[in-house]
Order: structure tokens, then sequence, then C-alpha cells
């Protein structure tokens, strides 16, 4: 049956390109939190300069990150209300309480990683390490809880970001290992040079692992959505081959995962530092595409 | 019988003609600025010619029994009053539109002047004074019925024991507490009469408002 509909009433977008970008710095700060945690807890001495790369990003991310989140508010002025007023069936709730804990965490132990007290700092990572879960965590839970669009509202949404979150981070501080090795490396010793290379190649093949994890979240979505209602099937098309495709499907799963995974699996190339460059900066455009792609492009389908 | 009201809406649309009546009453009873919408009319064309059919369907909010807005509120500016109206307390919402992400019907929106949420509170003022909501009482043909649903006797609950009746979006959980007759799912659908292709080329001006 032919349906044509003659009016309805335009939308503001619920979560904008802002918020879209927040989730992303957000998300790559407590991915770099992560991996400076794991650095300094695994105890290995090779791992010291990942540990002080990512603790000095997460200081500029966590800079970055919540003036966006008040910038998109409707009253930015009230910004501190979330921290006085509180309802702990929102995840927003939760959100503002990992936000204020993880600065008051992540500087302790970053002013006692640079200090150099390791007893002191390897305590604090403790710390950090369930903050850091949750401020990386609470985003997929704020998607996945708004019950507008089928795309959001998958139980699979923390899980994926998280993983998400774990590659950006681990992308971008590849990419600054690398540009670290090229701009220093000519005057370190072999024996150096070699250690800042093999953990390069560690850090890819860390990231191979949680990009496979994240095509996996991508599957489980997309069967998912495409075997529940109209309006999941629809949303699901909407993000693989419909409006979202070329940035979803094309940006985010062929250039940002398949590409750089099979980058790495070539035994050829996957030690030649500027095709590897190159991937990474796929990788952090492809999830910054796919943040997008689902908070903000979602809406692009009529809810009402 | 319950002692508490628990106020709700029946909307006939088989006596709604779609002449937007009830979305300018609402404008100007509630003072809603240009550009945003407490309740309105969304009109539809189902069949070929020459049996096309025209459709209307009021939208407003659904004031839920289960309201998500109520739930995901992180200052709790959004809360229920015991009649079951979902509030909004203006000066405590932060504008950060989360209510708006969860509301599975998207009738919220921020009020682009004053910058905080608003939506249809069923006319509390009003109704707190004995009146029935504007819409109820501007509509020409008699399509909306509003009343206390706690009351078997009350014209509503009439309404609702004599009729067939269906909510919008029942999957979503809400339990909504305006009814309709004679809803065609068909309609009531957001996807079916929507054109893709139309979308698509409206997409950079929906952008366009995003970043403004």
């Amino acid at each position: 049956m032919n349906i044509n509909v003659l009016f309805n009433v335009p939308h503001e977008f619920a979560l904008s390109p802002i918020i879209s970008t927040y989730f992303f710095l957000l998300g790559m700060g407590g991915g770099c939190s992560m991996l400076s945690i794991w650095a300094t807890l695994t105890g290995k001495k090779d791992y010291k300069p990942i540990a002080k790369i990512g603790a000095v990003f997460v200081i500029i991310l966590f800079c970055c990150a919540p003036l966006l989140l008040i910038i998109d508010l409707g009253q930015p002025l009230r910004f501190w209300y979330f921290v006085t007023l509180f309802n702990f069936s929102s995840p927003l709730t939760w959100g503002s309480i990992f936000l204020c804990l993880y600065p008051i965490f992540a500087s302790a132990y970053i002013t006692f990683m640079f200090m150099g007290w390791t007893r002191t700092y390897k305590a604090l990572a403790w710390c950090l390490l369930p903050v850091a879960i949750g401020y990386i965590t609470y985003i997929g839970f704020v998607v996945s809880m708004g019950v507008a669009t089928p795309a959001w509202n998958t139980p699979i949404m923390p899980a994926y970001f998280v993983t998400a979150a774990m590659s950006t981070a681990i992308a971008w501080m590849t990419m600054v290992a690398i540009v670290r090795y090229w701009l220093l490396s000519w005057k370190w010793s072999d024996e150096q040079r070699g250690l800042d290379f093999a953990i390069i190649i560690k850090l890819t093949r860390f990231l191979s692992l949680f990009l496979v994890i994240n095509l996996f979240f991508v599957f489980t979505q997309q069967v998912h959505m495409r075997f529940g209602s109209d309006w999941a099937a629809t949303a699901a098309q909407f993000l693989l081959e419909g409006k979202m495709g070329m940035s979803f499907g094309i940006i985010t799963l062929l250039f940002g995962t398949f590409l750089p995974l099979l980058v790495i699996a070539l035994p050829k190339i996957n030690k030649q530092l500027p095709i590897l460059f190159v991937c990474m900066f796929f990788v952090v455009i492809g999830i910054y595409v796919m943040r997008f792609s689902i908070t903000t492009g979602s809406q692009f389908l009529p809810i009402m | 019988m319950s002692n508490t009201k628990k106020w709700g809406m029946v909307i006939d649309l088989n006596k709604c003609v779609g002449c937007h009546s009830c979305s300018v009453a609402c404008k100007t009873e509630n003072e809603v600025p240009p550009a945003v919408f407490r309740s309105w009319v969304k009109i539809s064309e189902k069949g070929n010619f020459p049996e096309a059919k025209s459709s209307a369907l009021p939208v407003l909010c659904n004031n839920c029994e289960n309201a998500v807005c109520v739930r995901v509120c992180p200052v709790t500016a959004s809360y229920q009053r015991p009649d079951g109206i979902v509030m909004i307390d203006p000066h405590k919402c932060v504008g950060c539109k989360y209510c708006m992400a969860a509301c599975p019907y998207q009738v919220r929106h921020i009020n682009p002047v004053r910058r905080y949420a608003q939506k249809c509170f069923f006319c509390y003022h009003r109704i707190d004074n004995g009146l029935k909501p504007a819409c109820v009482d501007t509509c020409p043909s008699g399509a909306r019925t509003f009343g206390d649903l706690n009351d078997p006797a009350s014209e509503i609950s009439v309404m609702l024991v004599n009729n067939s009746t269906s909510v919008l979006k029942p999957e979503a959980g809400t339990k909504p507490n305006v009814y309709y007759i004679g809803l065609d799912k068909d309609i009531a659908n957001p996807l079916k009469g929507v054109d893709l292709e139309h979308f698509r080329h409206h997409d950079i001006e929906l952008l366009d408002g995003v970043f403004e």
C-alpha cells in the first residue's frame, strides 16, 4: 500500500556532532589511560615510554572533552548541577561521578609517574583502573539507553564503545610512537632503537585484537537488528548500505578496520613504519566516523 | 476505585479532520516559540489514486506511566506527578537533551529561547483549575476526550471500555496514557510513507540545523 507523509514536524537532533566528538575524545583519553595503566602494572621497563606518552594524552584529552559536553548544553552555566543533583537510574549521573573522580586519580597518578615514585604511582594505577573503566564505559550505556533510535538501543553498545575507545587509543599512541621513533631514533643506540621498534610492532598486534573484536560487535549488532523489528532492520540497513553506508561501511569498516587488519597480517609490509602510520591514521578516523554514524547519523531515520 | 487521579486522553481518529487547531491552541496557551511544537498533527495519504485516503495523526507527549525520560534525566528535572503527568522543572533542567534521545515519541524539544527541555504537560495549569487541556477544548470535531482513567464512570474510561484502542509504539514498553481509536498501524509506523531518498536530499539542510 502506497503511503506518503504530507506534513510532519522536523525535530532537532538530540545527540549532535559535538556529542559524537565528545564521545570520541573521551574514549581516546580513557583508552590512553587504560594503556598507560596496563604498561605500568605489567611492570616491564620497555613499556615505560608508552605509559608516559599515554599519561600526557590523558591530560590533553581530558582538558578538551568535557568542554564539548558543556558547550552542547542548553544551559551551559548550569553544568555543575550534574554534581549536585543525582539520579542513579541515569547513566549521565554515573558519568558525572566518573568525570569527577577521573581527573583526581589521573592527575595524582601522572604526577607521581613523572616524579619517579614507582610504588606510589603503581598503587594509584590500581585505583585509577576501575575509574578509567567506568569513564570509557558510561558513554556506551548513555547511547544504549536511548530508546528513540534502534541503532542505539542495543545491549552490545557499551562493550562496542569500550573496544572502539581502546582501538583509537592504541592507534593514536602507535602514531605518536612512530613519530617519536622518526624524530629521536638517530641519537639512540641500536639496542634502544630495536626495543622501540619492537614496542611499535607489539602495539599494532595488540590493536589487531581490538579491531577483530570491533568487527565481531558490528556483525552481532547487524544480525541482532536485521532479525529484529522492521524499524531495527531499516536502521541496520541505513548504517551499512544506506545513508551511513559511505561513512560507516566504507570509512569505518573498510578503511578503518579491514585495511589495517590486512596490513598487520601481511608479513611483507607489517613492519614498514610509513604504511603502519597511515593505517593507524585510518583507524583513528574510522572510529571517529563510527561515533558520528551511530550517535548522530542514526537520527536521520524518522522517529515519529 | 482509586482516590488518585490518573489523567489520560483518547483521540478518535475517525473524527479528526486534521485541521491543526489543536497545534495552534497549544502554541497559544503555552507560548510555544516558532519552529517547535508540543502537539502537532502528522498528515499522511494512504492508497493510490483514485482511492487515496488522507489520514491525520495527532501527536503529543503520552505522559507515559513508565516514562523513560524521567528515568534518564541526570538532574531529576523530569519528574512524574502523582496523577501521572510527566513534568520538567525549568529551574533544574540543564538542556542536555538526553530525555530527547530517550523518548521514543520525539515529543520533547529544547525551547529555542529559554534553552531548556519542554513538552506537553496536558495543560496541567488548566486541569488543576478544573478546565480541560487547550487542545481538547478547541477540537472542533470533538475528537479528543480527556479525563481520569482511574474513574470507571468518567467519559474516557467508558470510551476505553466501548472502543478498540491502541497506543503508539507499544513495543517501547512505556505504557502511554494517550490512546487512539482507529489508529492505522501503517500510518503510525514512522518509516512508512517516508521516502528515504527525500531524507538524503535534505541531509545538508538537517545538518545545518544541528550545527546551529
